[in-house]
């Protein structure tokens, strides 16, 4: 499988008052293609903060990243901003989207803000919603879709620009667990794609089984690399 | 992005209108006051200007501005016609008196007294009655407002009678004048009128009309006046910049407007600068999540600047348009009457609003450009 991301001897310090406190201490893992990969560990080891330096988001103290052939490292700021969008899609969480902003608009972000004219972004938006079953929601505001809807709304955004990475951060915590199985089976078929990669930061073992892969960090460092099958959560 | 701003902002109708009115209130409240200021100002020459027959005021060479009267003996007045380049001169006559009226309320005037045969200086726009009538013993003529003011919800009629110390007089002529720095009724008698009933004193001309020959050149007149008299001669123009200036500075009428506009400004600004922060503020996550996926900070620029845009031009066009509107509804109260909104102020406000806006973009964006994405990672 072709290599999505190469993380080697990856370190990042905070500041705290005068002194620096290390929340990711010597991580090198690969994220591979065609896999769906979890991140999984107690809250505070460094989980969000490392995918947000895997998605350029956070710069690193040290260490490199290649990431889909190009050195993170490398880049300056605003080149990041436009690597990111080419290439990287985004769930949150709390989904993030705007709220005056319909179903169809807010997926087309991505594309709107490569360039391409708002009618041509939500045009290809409303394919992608369809295709994950919001099929009649692709107008409808943030606030008149349930949970799991709006999460599939956030799912479309992360996926209207074709990106080869997918970084996606508790996309399941907000939603019950009837809905967040129904988001973790989108996100499973994404993977299944051999030029896409899926990583996912989570704390719910409900959705363990999804993964190809599971990487379990505690304090800072990658202490395992699982099989989902093999993989005893101990939290 | 422009029309995903657009969105943004209209979406949230309390803080758009919230938004809206910080500029409204701040417009409105600049230009209206501004436009009074000048009308304020513009009301103390007015006196001045309506006198359009005459190219230079001669008058005593400590008067400061257009209320303040030194009568000048009554030879100045053949010592001015003989001077070379005066093509005529005639007296004029300007000063407070008070009416009484026949039911015994008493009324203060301006009194104007012009020159008996050519009539320089009279209203120039009559409403009722003849303008030559007061040509005649006895006879006046008075403002309409002036009138509306002595006879409140009364038609304006010629035929009144009042008495000015101890002289009878009838108004059998009402005309439109613009208003002067001083709001009492005008009231226009013939120069030999003004001398009969006004209290006797030694000397009671304050001011002599002079109209120059044909291609004089002014400034060479005035001198010769100045040379050949002793007298102050000014051209209309300069004696109405000296009667403001006199207002502005021996006035407290600049400070407080200053300080009007002044707190218009600051409070307007403040407004709106911290409506437009909170409204940034409020939506940093949406920003952070665009910022995220992709949204440059040059792009997040142009989306706040369309934002800021389009507030601050509809709070500007409502606050012209209430202005123009409270100008356009009180044209005909007394009290603002010729006060009007110039275009001098509604560039001069458009550009305050600009540096406003612009003023609460660096206050708002610096949030945005520091904002680090990451935060929509952290729940």
């Amino acid at each position: 499988m072709d290599i999505a991301a190469k993380i080697q001897s990856l370190n990042k310090d905070f500041p705290v008052g005068d002194d620096t406190i290390r929340v990711l201490n010597n991580i090198s893992v690969n994220i591979l293609m065609g896999e769906l990969t979890m991140l999984v560990g107690p809250s505070g080891c460094g989980k969000t903060t490392l995918i947000s330096i895997i998605s350029g988001i956070l710069s690193s103290t040290s260490g490199s990243i290649n990431l889909l052939g190009q050195s993170l490292n490398a880049l300056k700021g605003s080149q990041k901003v436009v690597f990111r969008r080419e290439n990287i899609g985004f769930i949150f969480q709390q989904y993030n989207l705007l709220p005056a902003l319909t179903a169809a608009e807010n997926a087309a972000i991505p594309l709107m803000a490569a360039g391409i004219s708002m009618d041509d972004a939500t045009n290809k938006s409303r394919i992608i919603l369809e295709q994950i079953g919001m099929h009649g929601q692709t107008e409808k505001l943030p606030r008149q879709l349930s949970g799991g809807q709006q999460q599939r709304v956030a799912i479309a955004r992360a996926l209207v620009h074709s990106p080869k990475l997918i970084v996606c951060d508790e996309p399941t915590a907000a939603l019950d667990a009837k809905t967040g199985q129904g988001v973790m089976e989108i996100l499973r078929e994404i993977a299944n794609d051999k030029n896409r990669a899926v990583l996912i930061v989570t704390h719910d073992n409900r959705i363990y089984h999804f993964a190809d892969r599971i990487l379990e960090m505690s304090d800072g460092r990658i202490i395992g690399d699982h099989k989902p099958q093999d993989f005893t959560h101990k939290e | 992005m422009n029309r995903i701003a657009i969105k943004m902002l209209l979406g949230d109708r309390a803080k758009y209108l919230g938004l809206v009115f910080g500029v409204t209130f701040a417009t409105l409240l600049m230009a209206q006051q501004v436009s009074i200021f000048l009308g304020l100002m513009s009301r103390t020459a007015s006196a001045i200007y309506s006198v359009s027959e005459a190219d230079i005021w001669v008058m005593d060479q400590r008067v400061r501005y257009i209320e303040e009267v030194e009568p000048l003996r009554d030879i100045e007045l053949s010592n001015v016609r003989s001077v070379k380049g005066v093509k005529w001169a005639v007296p004029f006559y300007k000063g407070l008196s008070t009416i009484r009226m026949p039911d015994g309320l008493t009324q203060q005037v301006q009194l104007i007294g012009v020159d008996d045969v050519s009539m320089v200086g009279i209203c120039p726009r009559m409403i009722m009655g003849d303008p030559l009538a007061i040509q005649k013993p006895q006879m006046a003529m008075m403002d309409s407002a002036g009138y509306a003011f002595t006879w409140p919800e009364q038609e304006l009629k010629i035929g009144k009678q009042i008495e000015l110390n101890d002289s009878r007089l009838t108004i059998n002529a009402i005309c439109d004048v613009n208003p002067t720095f001083f709001t009492f009724p005008i009231m226009y008698v013939s120069y030999n009128t003004a001398m009969e009933i006004t209290p006797p004193q030694r000397n009671k001309m304050p001011f002599v009309l002079v109209k120059a020959q044909d291609n004089l050149n002014l400034e060479e007149l005035k001198n010769n006046i100045t040379k050949q008299t002793g007298l102050q001669a000014l051209t209309r123009k300069e004696f109405a910049w000296r009667s403001i200036n006199y207002i502005l500075e021996r006035t407290g009428i600049p400070i407080n407007f200053g300080i009007t506009i002044v707190l218009g400004i600051i409070i307007g600004a403040a407004i709106t600068a911290q409506t437009f922060y909170i409204f940034i503020v409020e939506n940093l996550k949406q920003f952070a999540a665009m910022k995220a996926v992709g949204v440059t900070n040059g792009q997040l620029f142009r989306m706040v600047l369309t934002q800021a845009g389009i507030v601050g031009l509809t709070g500007y066009g409502l606050g012209i348009g209430l202005t123009a509107f409270f100008f356009k509804v009180t044209e005909d109260a007394p009290a603002l009457k010729g006060f009007v909104l110039h275009w001098q102020v509604i560039a001069g406000t458009g550009g305050v609003i600009t540096v406003i806006i612009l003023f609460s973009i660096i206050f708002s964006l610096r949030k945005v450009f520091t904002l680090d994405p990451a935060v929509v990672f952290r729940g």
